[in-house]
């Protein structure tokens, strides 16, 4: 989180606009201790313009996670044009390799900022720098279990499938005595945050809208109801809902990982799954939910669960077969549930003090990693907040 | 939502490159970058002071047409009255 230590600037400059940021003012009530300035771009981006170029356009608008916006504007767009998707292996296989890739970057160079004190965590990212150099998950196609082997000999210690199967078994109470007995950074990173970690514990809904079709075509109505209003803070069921890699369709357990800790330990525990072979609703490439729902008039809604949560893609089409062109398209992004001014995130925000003391802030990171929002966190001026929320 | 900026790098330290574009300079980290050859001139998508991939001189090119529209656009629509 930039800014902690004194309310900082507001920096401008050509760049700044394009991705905006969530600024946030501790221990003030919601839902004015919460806000973000990202600008909307799809519409603009994609209205009118021919649907055939929509998965490149969304790829290459949202870089980051290009591949799953592709895969998901692609299943969306298969659905509004031929009344169903068909998610094939290599989609599936696009979207693990997407997945897994941001949970090693979250791990070795996210979370020792957020969870570390200065000095150590500059230690680790020194070191991480150097063990992320051998990650086949960053590379050109690794062999099958490369990545299996590079986790066990420079995260888990042990071999990944004893891992898991010991975490599947007993989250709370693997998680606690491997981060107490193994050697190496990365349990003794989780150990260090343990208790900061695990007395944040915030309690939303898990979204869990693409369980069925009713409910995926209750949200489809909301969306087309509400439009990028809709889309920029979205509900469930008329409430907030948070959505994780503890809130997945095959993960009966997930929910149950109530503290920031959990659910980091939730992400290492998804990065096993994904570097082992697929077993269908356990480990590999089928280990994420994916698909699309045709809805009327050539419009449809299409979900993947990628490494922040669950990103939705809503899609009208305007004419059909080549010459259709895109009348409406909203992404609803992991970031937009769990940074809603009324969600997950905004509740801690108000829990804060108002001065909150060190140890406070290291709660608070915690949280913030196991959310991982996309875009930077900022410390806002009160002035600033009042500004935004009458923009 | 994760939008990543096209820069050119303009100079490498090590695993640090400062990086340009739209004339704002930014240093990014190559730490995943790692498995790529890169040299001065060549173009990455950079986020939250990260280099995350390497990208051609088109790719830039189509990405910053694409941003550009936007902004335009934006600035357009805050304009009118």
């Amino acid at each position: 989180m930039t800014g902690r230590r004194g309310v900082q600037a507001i920096p401008m400059n050509t760049l700044d606009p394009l991705g905006g940021a969530l600024w946030v003012r501790a221990g003030e009530p919601r839902p004015h201790n919460l806000r973000s300035t990202r600008p909307d771009w799809v519409d603009r981006a994609t209205r009118g313009r021919p649907a055939r170029a929509l998965p490149d356009t969304l790829g290459r608008l949202f870089a980051l996670c290009s591949r799953a916006h592709a895969v998901c504007a692609g299943l969306a767009l298969q659905a509004a044009q031929q009344g169903r998707a068909e998610v094939t292996p290599a989609l599936r296989g696009q979207l693990a390799a997407q997945t897994v890739r941001d949970h090693a970057q979250q791990i070795w160079l996210d979370w020792p900022g957020r969870l570390l004190p200065p000095t150590d965590a500059a230690a680790f990212q020194a070191r991480a720098a150097v063990v992320l150099g051998t990650c086949p998950a960053f590379g050109p196609a690794a062999a099958p279990g490369a990545l299996a082997d590079w986790l066990q000999t420079h995260a888990l210690g042990l071999p990944p499938a004893a891992w898991l199967s010991r975490w599947d078994e007993d989250p709370p109470g693997w998680l606690r005595h491997w981060s107490d007995n193994a050697p190496g950074e990365l349990p003794r990173l989780l150990r260090h945050c343990r208790a900061v970690a695990e007395t944040a514990a915030p309690g939303l809904p898990a979204l869990q809208v693409h369980a069925s079709d009713a409910a995926l075509q209750a949200l489809a109505g909301e969306i087309q109801a509400q439009g990028a209003r809709f889309a920029r803070q979205p509900l469930w069921r008329g409430w907030c809902a948070e959505t994780g890699v503890w809130t997945r369709l095959h993960d009966a357990a997930g929910q149950r990982l109530h503290s920031a800790w959990l659910r980091l330990g939730a992400r290492l525990a998804e990065a096993v799954r994904l570097a082992l072979p697929d077993e269908p609703g356990r480990c590999g490439a089928d280990w994420l939910a994916l698909g699309a729902l045709p809805l009327a008039d050539g419009s449809a809604i299409a979900w993947v669960e990628m490494a922040r949560g669950l990103l939705l893609h809503h899609l009208q089409l305007d004419g059909s077969g080549a010459d259709a062109r895109v009348a409406a398209c909203h992404v609803i992004a992991p970031t937009e549930w769990n940074f809603h001014p009324d969600g997950a995130v905004a509740r801690a925000v108000e829990a804060l003090p108002r001065q909150p003391d060190a140890e406070a802030w290291r709660g608070f990171d915690a949280l913030v990693a196991a959310y991982a929002p996309c875009v930077p966190l900022q410390h806002a001026p009160s002035s600033l907040l009042v500004e935004v929320a009458h923009a | 939502m994760c939008l990543a900026i096209p820069m050119q790098v303009m100079q490498i330290d090590g695993l640090s490159a400062r990086c340009t574009a739209k004339g704002v300079e930014r240093r990014v980290s190559l730490w995943l970058l790692q498995h790529e050859t890169l040299a001065v001139g060549d173009m990455v998508l950079a986020h939250l002071g990260q280099a995350v991939q390497k990208i051609s001189h088109e790719q830039a090119r189509e990405a910053w047409a694409l941003f550009d529209e936007m902004l335009a656009a934006d600035a357009q629509s805050r304009a009118a009255p």
